[in-house]
């Protein structure tokens, strides 16, 4: 019989009070002072009838009453009987979640991280569950818990074995948070769907990185983690800290002036202990050679912007590299020529653009130029027998006034072929030139009857055109009043998408596809004299994702992070989507029709879209924050809510032993319950010593009256 | 022991702070009740004629007597008083118990008190001996203005001594009270009675006439506990667990024997005793005091000279 609070038995020391107190009864009460004891006999006190114990089961009774109450309050189990039940080992679901960034190329630091993995594998009792997961930018299931947990013990830690010298580093950015959050809601469901028995696994998480600051760990402080899942931290460490990383500083040729140089930035990670490094080209060209070099000063933990000799006109990618510090895997960047695109904007309308009156005044500034793209707005008189089809690039057509009957054709068919075409309904001829286009030749628009100034609302931001504004800081479209809409009476426009209404119900805009391309319709226009929408901050941005709507980012945006996804989409005048991507280990990636993004950008480098010798190409880099290697502190993860398991010492496990083996004496003792019965007993032998007592007490009274009438 | 309603019951008159006036109330009831007494006034001059030797001093020489017979006799006075009084008081721890309310001390210097105030007030003279193991103090009798005072103060004193030693104080007293009289020894006697006889006959022989007035509580003669308990000698601290229920015939029978020891010896050396049990008004105490008084018949000079003519 063990004791769950042997403490108690010392209680076991009261059985002694009943005969202490009858030692003291024995005493006699008080001391009384005399004048003389002469007279007294000088022998010792009598043992009298008081003093001797002559009520032995009363005093019995209650000793049995007092150690049963101590025993109870230790509350006493049996270890032997029941123990097998309770001493099942639960066992425990652990995620192994691997780093696998490409911060985890420096130096041994993966080989370190696989072994540690697999001594975790090798630790696991049969009665675990493990799952194997990588992450960089995704995470990805290496081994799941269901696959695991069906394979005996030793095919099991095989399997891990293998599929774990199989994983590599890649190339990509780490995304701690959103990899746990998914990991430990997989480790909640998982349990979830076992059975009850079996949900009493603890679940840990054990993370395998070298805790980069520059992981990314936001989702992690905005949802409730798991209260159940604990996380422990094996982090892995190089054995030399310098790591400086070279990036492609946004817009690197953004100036026009600066043709001939490129903006990198040089970042030097916090806990590096040099700071002096050389950039180098790999290749010739006519402003470099790989001789010469630029000596660049960082400092740890800070960065520089460093203008490199460039030619703009390069016929191949050329590869700009960092020398200077320990680990080189972000130590190079491709640079392509910078190619600007040239866009057109139609503009069919009669007023002039320095008529601030008109709507062409706005659209002129609405795209400003930048160092990929330059856009121009060219007009084009209603009078104008037909739009030019030498027109090339036209991005988007705005129609501010009604179309002649020669124009519809081409515009049907600059939209069917990918074209944006945008009405700007400033009359209601323009609104019906939009019926016409449609196919609704017979749309009765009228000019609405606005009391003081209506406002959009009821917009549909899952559409492209405004879900840039898709968030509360930018949702507010209330300030924008227009004093003049156009308007049709009944439901003409069914088939159209209302991406807008005004706060009657009417449509503000309006889109149909047609073909590859779209129409839109704006109810009013953004002229001063309909409404303040050209003079609010939404217009610069409507126009831009207008223009964007079909020829996609590809031409704001020709450097990637590895892990991006790439549109591919051809663009109205462009040739068709290609069906091959060539990547920069001259591999090549066959694209299934229709598919409209690469994804597969998984190594850095330059890709080709197409076979043509003058495709599109674009380069894909690191990630900037990759190259933040400095540790981040693993408090950084408890300050988000994540309960860090405590790493494990002797003196810990001994603890965590002792506090086992205490759990399972609490549930042992919790299941027997054998104080009950004590106190049961106790209660019992006081209720018998109580009757006993009063018997006595009675006796003795009989006696006393007996003895009194004698 | 019968009180009367007449007296004052020695629980109140306990309860007078002042012994002076405790002994002037006594005295005073007890006086009133006097004088209708057959026994007022026993005091009474004493002189001798003896014929002159060489050595008397020539101031006591009867000249007038010279001129009427011619011959020298002197003229011997008895005494200016007509008694010398010492009371001895016991003033042992063993004093100090009492079951009343106070203390068999409290009663013994009442008494003592009110026997310096009755024989003041007869102008006699008194003195006063306390003593516990060693003499405490000794007031030798005198019969002036402001003795009486002096009497009352030294009774004042609280009870000190440790145990009660009746060799080494009657020793001392028989040293240093030369001239013969009367010796009032107040004490409860709880002590040893093996030397007392000695004592007491020494003193006889030097002519005292000597009253022994025992101080008793009813408790102690009685012994009515109930509870057994640890029993504390006053003098000696000596402890003893005693049942009162089975110890108190023993105890009453060895305090018979004691007191009969007590008798004994008193009636051997024709000393008068008595016993005061600490509940009897002091009148009544009085009055024996003077019964036994008038029992031995005169004026204890006188008797005692009568008696050693007898002899």
């Amino acid at each position: 019989m063990s004791f769950l609070a042997p403490l108690f038995i010392a209680g076991l020391a009261a059985v002694s009070l009943p005969v202490l107190f009858h030692m003291i009864r024995r005493t006699p009460r008080g001391r009384i002072p005399f004048s003389t004891v002469m007279f007294f006999d000088p022998s010792p006190p009598q043992i009298t009838r008081r003093s001797r114990l002559d009520n032995w089961p009363l005093l019995l009774l209650r000793a049995l009453a007092l150690i049963l109450l101590a025993i109870a309050f230790a509350r006493p189990f049996w270890r032997a009987t029941t123990g097998a039940n309770v001493a099942v080992n639960d066992g425990r679901q652990i995620a192994i979640l691997l780093d696998s960034s490409a911060s985890m190329r420096r130096g041994k630091i993966w080989n370190d991280a696989v072994a540690r993995a697999e001594r975790i594998v090798d630790d696991a009792t049969p009665v675990d569950r493990i799952g194997l997961f990588t992450f960089d930018r995704t995470l990805k299931q290496v081994v799941g818990f269901e696959e695991s947990s069906s394979l005996e013990p030793a095919a099991r830690k095989k399997l891990l074995h293998q599929r774990l010298a199989e994983t590599k580093p890649g190339w990509a950015a780490t995304d701690l948070g959103e990899a746990l959050q998914y990991v430990a809601e997989t480790l909640v469901a998982t349990d979830v769907k076992t059975t009850d028995q079996q949900s009493g696994k603890s679940k840990e998480i054990v993370l395998i990185s070298d805790m980069q600051v520059g992981s990314q760990t936001r989702p992690l402080g905005r949802s409730q983690w798991p209260a159940d899942v604990k996380l422990s931290v094996e982090r892995v460490k190089p054995s030399s800290t310098t790591n400086a990383g070279l990036q492609l500083a946004r817009s690197a040729a953004a100036r026009p002036t600066e043709e001939d140089k490129i903006r990198v930035r040089v970042v030097n990670a916090a806990n590096s202990t040099r700071e002096q490094f050389q950039l180098r080209w790999q290749g010739d060209g006519p402003f470099y050679s790989t001789e010469q070099t630029i000596d660049v000063y960082v400092p740890p933990g800070s960065s520089r912007i460093v203008r490199v000799p460039f030619d703009p006109n390069l016929s191949s990618p050329a590869k700009l590299v960092l020398t200077g510090d320990d680990h080189d895997f972000d130590n190079s960047i491709s640079v392509d020529r910078t190619t600007v695109q040239n866009l057109n904007v139609l503009y069919v309308g009669s007023d002039t653009a320095s008529d601030p009156d008109g709507l062409r005044f706005y659209i002129e500034r609405a795209f400003p130029d930048n160092g990929l793209r330059r856009v121009t707005v060219i007009g084009q008189p209603p009078g104008a027998p037909a739009i030019s089809p030498d027109t090339h690039n036209v991005g988007l057509v705005v129609v501010a006034e009604p179309l002649l009957e020669k124009q519809f054709d081409w515009l049907r068919r600059h939209a069917e072929e990918g074209g944006t075409l945008l009405f700007v309904a400033s009359s209601a001829d323009v609104y019906q030139s939009f019926g016409k286009l449609i196919g609704k030749p017979d749309l009765k628009v009228r000019e609405a009857d606005v009391a003081g100034y209506a406002m959009l609302g009821d917009i549909d931001f899952a559409h492209p055109l405004f879900a840039s504004f898709d968030d509360p800081r930018f949702a507010d479209f209330t300030s924008i009043h227009f004093w003049k809409y156009r308007q049709i009476d009944g439901d003409k426009l069914a088939d159209c998408r209302v991406l807008a209404r005004f706060d009657d119900g009417t449509p503000a805009v309006v889109t149909k596809q047609l073909g590859r391309g779209s129409a839109t319709l704006f109810a009013s226009g953004w002229h001063p004299a309909d409404s303040q929408l050209a003079l609010s901050t939404k217009f610069v941005p409507l126009m831009n994702g207008l223009l964007e709507l079909n020829a996609g980012r590809l031409d704001r945006q020709r450097h990637y992070t590895v892990g991006d996804a790439i549109p591919i989409a051809a663009r109205a005048n462009e040739s068709a989507t290609p069906s091959v991507v060539h990547g920069p280990e001259s591999q090549t990636i066959q694209l299934t029709s229709g598919q409209r993004t690469f994804t597969d950008t998984v190594v850095p480098g330059v890709y080709r879209l197409g076979d043509a010798p003058d495709v599109p190409r674009f380069t894909v880099g690191l990630a900037a924050s990759e190259s933040r290697t400095a540790p981040m502190p693993v408090e950084k993860l408890e300050a988000l809510g994540i309960p860090l398991k405590p790493t494990e010492t002797p003196a810990t496990k001994a603890a965590a032993a002792q506090r086992e083996r205490q759990l399972k004496a609490v549930e042992l003792e919790g299941r027997q319950k054998i104080w009950r019965w004590l106190i049961l007993a106790a209660i019992v032998a006081l209720m018998a010593e109580t009757w006993l007592a009063g018997r006595t007490t009675k006796q003795i009274a009989i006696g006393h009256a007996e003895g009194a009438e004698s | 022991m019968t009180t009367s309603g007449d007296f004052i019951d020695p629980l109140t008159l306990m309860r007078i702070k002042s012994l002076e006036l405790r002994a002037k109330a006594v005295v005073e009831g007890f006086q009133s009740g006097l004088n209708r007494s057959p026994y007022h006034g026993f005091s009474v001059e004493f002189t001798e004629y003896r014929q002159y030797a060489p050595g008397d001093d020539v101031r006591y020489l009867d000249w007038k007597l010279y001129a009427r017979s011619d011959r020298f006799y002197i003229k011997r006075f008895e005494d200016e008083t007509n008694l010398r009084c010492h009371l001895i008081l016991d003033m042992s721890r063993s004093m100090g118990y009492g079951s009343l309310g106070y203390s068999k001390a409290d009663y013994a210097r009442t008494l003592v008190a009110t026997l310096s105030y009755f024989l003041v007030s007869q102008r006699d003279a008194v003195g006063l001996v306390t003593f516990a193991d060693q003499m405490e103090s000794f007031v030798p009798a005198r019969f002036r203005t402001g003795h009486l005072r002096r009497l009352m103060v030294t009774l004042e004193q609280q009870v000190a001594g440790k145990s009660t030693d009746l060799d080494v104080p009657l020793e001392k007293i028989a040293e240093r009270v030369a001239r013969r009289g009367m010796l009032v020894l107040v004490s409860d006697l709880l002590s040893p009675i093996d030397t007392l006889e000695n004592r007491l006959a020494h003193l006889r022989a030097r002519g005292h006439e000597v009253l022994l007035f025992q101080v008793l509580d009813p408790a102690e003669l009685n012994f009515d506990f109930d509870n057994p308990a640890l029993f504390e000698d006053a003098e000696t601290g000596r402890k003893i667990y005693v049942d009162p229920n089975t110890a108190r015939a023993n105890y009453q029978q060895r305090l018979e024997e004691h007191i009969a020891g007590i008798r004994s010896i008193c009636d051997r050396l024709g000393i008068s005793y008595r016993q005061f049990v600490t509940d009897t008004p002091l009148e009544v105490a009085m009055g024996e005091f003077l019964r036994s008084r008038q029992h031995k018949g005169s004026l204890p000079a006188r008797t005692s000279a009568a008696n050693r003519r007898a002899a």
